[in-house]
């Protein structure tokens, strides 16, 4: 039997490692939703797409319905912790009350202007046109870092949402809070966001 | 080695050998000489490999024969199980995820109910079956299925012939009526799983290649050259055709589908002890039975002491299927049964409930159920955990936990979000109005009339809202689309001009309590100035702007049409100009000095 499985041992060890890898597979759990959140976040931190960022919160809300260990409640926290500082750092900082144009006004040259928004090709002038066109290309840059700061606030509230009802549901007792909130204080976040999931953890 | 360490061997050889007989057997038939050729011949067998792949990632469930979990001996003590509570593992895997349960060491037994995984085969009595993964583009379906089964009191034939429903690649719209019942009342969160028929959609993906790959065979000739993936899709065909007109009673249906004939144990399944399977390093299983498809079986189960501090560990129900180990028997899969243990009682246990929170702050009222268009409200649900599901729109809903993110449809809709939950199989729903902005107003900022003295020229800037403010629009983003100008009189010569705007979409900022849903980007509506010379005369320059809507997180789109602004500035006489758009107004004169 053994001498003419030999024969065939390619074919042997690629059936016991399909069993083996489908045993593997079974684990799951809020360790695994934990790691996939992290997971996400550090492509989010690599590629900036916002998408990670939902994969990261859909791995959260899973997480935060298992069984939680003491340690995995931690985890789970951290992650949470780990996905702010990556919004954090992703925020782009824009001028205090600078908004995207609609359109843009083109220049006023020789006694003409022309509407809003206007077709750069109706603006004869050789002079007057590439100006009006770095105009419109650069409020089209400006609106796409406002676009993502945009995304990236509505992605942090929604997250901070859910951070407060998961640290109410997973952090019950007062001492249990305690130790939420050192974990908090502890962490690198800077102030003003610490200040604000601090203010989350119900008291 | 085991003897059915030796058997999986035989079986795995057997197999190859098969495969690679049909292989030799395909290549003798491509290479007919005259009938395909060279290159022609390399692409059609290409083509024809690459679609047995594709196909083998789309069947519902497979079972290979040779599948199982390596068999071992039960170490220590004899086989001993104790006293478990009935309701324990319903209770538990209700609330699972992937089919398993954690349990404490120790030795367990439970009666499964079992189920038919395959169709046209034999089932018969004292088999002997080992424990395999569950494989399969539906495995996880039929997992949820089977966790949850023991928390309804359902028919088991009406589960079995479901289970032959999604076994065909059945679309949910196509089931019977008391199978869509289940489905909607057990796995509501799969429905979205059972929406495709896997029959069409391979016979379509191979019409493709057709169109793309001259000289391929006819679709039925293909799959007869595929060999057992092949005869698996002819299978599929012909459990789907049977599942869509079932006879009239089920005993003769599962007479079609499980041959009468043998109803006694064959030598394929082997005598003897049923062997214990590892499925992992601390749990051994092993399902036993002295009767057949139609009566329940025995689990058995034992957890050993770990080495570590974690003392519970995953034990699979599920997740997996007990392999007769020879295709002309069928596979079973199993659920523990609900019938003599304790079944939920929504009238003994309070009533589970939703309670919902928009994660915009404005408008105040969080818990408002009337929502924008794409708006994000966050869900929580009474119990420990559930699955969730909507209807009625194109929202969605993250499926399963405690706290969840609901997105309404991005069109208008009414939207109902079902949460069944995980441990007690109740179910609460919560009922959402989705609507999309219905007005754009548009209001003048203080100071911004924009004028040259002496010229007809006159504009402004504006904040633009959508309304109502009942709701928050913060979830999508606006642009304007291009439209051309019609003007007269002194603008005359700005007649057809374009306007173009920025070509990205833009967000919005907040709600304003009594305006509505704040754009962000400030709009500017100006004349222009055709540079004639005065005197000058009446006239106007009018242009009506449509407005488009997407998705936040789709700012390339799709857009959807949201209403249309009228955007017009006109010198009335001589002197008097006014620019308008939207409900906002500015005035100046030809004469007033500069932007006043």
């Amino acid at each position: 039997m053994i001498r003419s499985l030999s024969r065939f041992f390619p074919l042997w060890v690629l059936c016991m490692a399909c069993i083996c890898a489908n045993g593997s597979a079974q684990t799951a759990g809020a360790a695994m939703q934990i790691q996939q959140a992290q997971s996400s976040i550090g492509q989010f931190n690599q590629t900036h797409a916002e998408s990670r960022l939902d994969a990261a919160i859909a791995s959260l809300e899973a997480a935060g319905a298992m069984r939680l260990r003491e340690n995995q409640r931690h985890g789970l926290a951290a992650a949470y912790i780990a996905l702010f500082a990556a919004v954090d750092r992703a925020l782009p900082n824009l001028p205090p009350g600078k908004l995207p144009l609609v359109n843009v006004v083109p220049p006023r040259a020789h006694g003409v202007s022309y509407p809003a928004g206007v077709d750069p090709s109706a603006i004869r002038d050789p002079a007057v046109r590439p100006r009006y066109e770095q105009e419109i290309r650069d409020n089209e840059t400006f609106t796409q870092r406002f676009l993502l700061a945009s995304s990236l606030r509505r992605i942090d509230d929604r997250a901070v949402l859910l951070f407060s009802g998961f640290s109410r549901d997973a952090f019950k007792s007062a001492a249990d809070r305690r130790a939420l909130r050192a974990q908090i204080q502890q962490s690198a976040l800077n102030r003003a966001r610490r200040s604000r999931l601090l203010a989350a953890v119900p008291i | 080695m085991t003897a059915w360490r030796k058997r999986i061997a035989v079986i795995a050889l057997v197999t190859g050998a098969f495969f690679a007989a049909l292989t030799v057997a395909a290549i003798a038939q491509f290479s007919i000489p005259g009938l395909l050729n060279g290159a022609k011949d390399a692409a059609v067998r290409q083509a024809l490999s690459q679609f047995g792949a594709s196909i083998g990632d789309q069947l519902p469930i497979v079972v290979r024969s040779s599948d199982a979990y390596p068999t071992t001996s039960l170490p220590g003590a004899p086989f001993s199980p104790g006293p478990l509570p009935r309701n324990i593992a319903a209770a538990a895997l209700r609330a699972s995820r992937d089919g398993t349960i954690e349990l404490p060491p120790g030795d367990y037994e439970f009666t499964v109910g079992v189920f038919c995984m395959r169709s046209y085969a034999h089932s018969p009595s004292g088999h002997r079956y080992l424990v395999a993964p569950l494989h399969g583009a539906a495995a996880d379906v039929f997992t949820a299925l089977n966790s949850r089964l023991p928390s309804f009191n359902l028919d088991h034939h009406s589960v079995q012939i479901l289970s032959w429903n999604m076994q065909a690649g059945l679309p949910y719209d196509e089931m019977q009526p008391a199978q869509r019942a289940i489905v909607d009342r057990v796995i509501p969160d799969y429905k979205g799983r059972l929406t495709g028929d896997v029959y069409q959609r391979i016979q379509d993906q191979y019409q493709q290649i057709v169109g793309r790959v001259p000289g391929m065979p006819s679709f039925e000739d293909a799959l007869g050259r595929l060999g057992t993936t092949g005869q698996a899709v002819l299978q599929l065909q012909r459990l789907r055709e049977q599942m869509k007109k079932p006879p009239q009673s089920y005993d003769q249906l599962a007479r079609e589908l499980v041959p009468f004939a043998s109803l006694i144990p064959t030598e394929a399944g082997g005598s003897g002890a049923t062997p214990w399977s590892r499925y992992s390093d601390r749990v051994l299983v092993r399902f036993v039975t002295s009767g057949n498809y139609a009566t329940p079986g025995t689990y058995q189960v034992r957890v050993l002491q770990p080495n570590g501090p974690d003392p519970p560990a995953d034990v699979p129900f599920s997740n997996i299927v007990n392999n007769p180990g020879v295709d002309n028997v069928q596979p079973l899969t199993q659920s523990p049964q609900g019938g003599p243990q304790p079944q939920p009682q929504p009238t003994s246990t309070p009533p589970v409930s939703i309670t919902s929170e928009t994660v915009a702050t404005i408008p105040a009222d969080r818990t408002r159920t009337t929502v924008g268009v794409a708006e994000q409200v966050v869900l929580t649900f009474s119990g420990a955990d559930a699955h969730w599901s909507v209807s009625g729109g194109a929202g969605t809903v993250d499926p399963s936990g405690k706290q969840v993110t609901y997105r309404a449809s991005i069109t208008p809709a009414t939207e109902t979000i079902t949460a069944t939950d995980t441990s007690s199989g109740q179910t609460a729903t919560i009922v959402f109005q989705v609507i999309a902005p219905t007005e754009i107003t548009d209001e003048y900022i203080d100071g911004t009339i924009e004028h040259t003295q002496g010229h007809p020229d006159i504009g402004m800037s504006v904040f633009t809202y959508f309304k109502p403010d009942t709701v928050s629009f913060q979830f999508i983003v606006v642009k304007e689309l291009e439209a051309p100008a019609v003007a007269d009189g002194v603008y005359a010569p700005e007649n057809g001009m374009g306007h173009k705007p920025n070509k990205l979409p833009m967000p919005i900022v907040a709600v304003v309590p009594g305006k509505g849903s704040k754009w962000a980007g400030s709009d500017e509506v100006t004349s222009g100035d055709p540079g004639t010379n005065a005197p000058f005369g009446p006239g106007t320059i009018t242009t009506m702007i449509p407005y488009v809507y997407a998705a936040a997180n789709a700012s390339a789109g799709p857009f959807y049409p949201m209403g249309t602004a009228q955007q017009k500035c006109m010198l009335y006489d001589v002197e008097t100009l006014r620019a308008s758009k939207a409900g906002a107004n500015a005035y100046s004169k030809v004469s007033n000095p500069d932007n006043t």
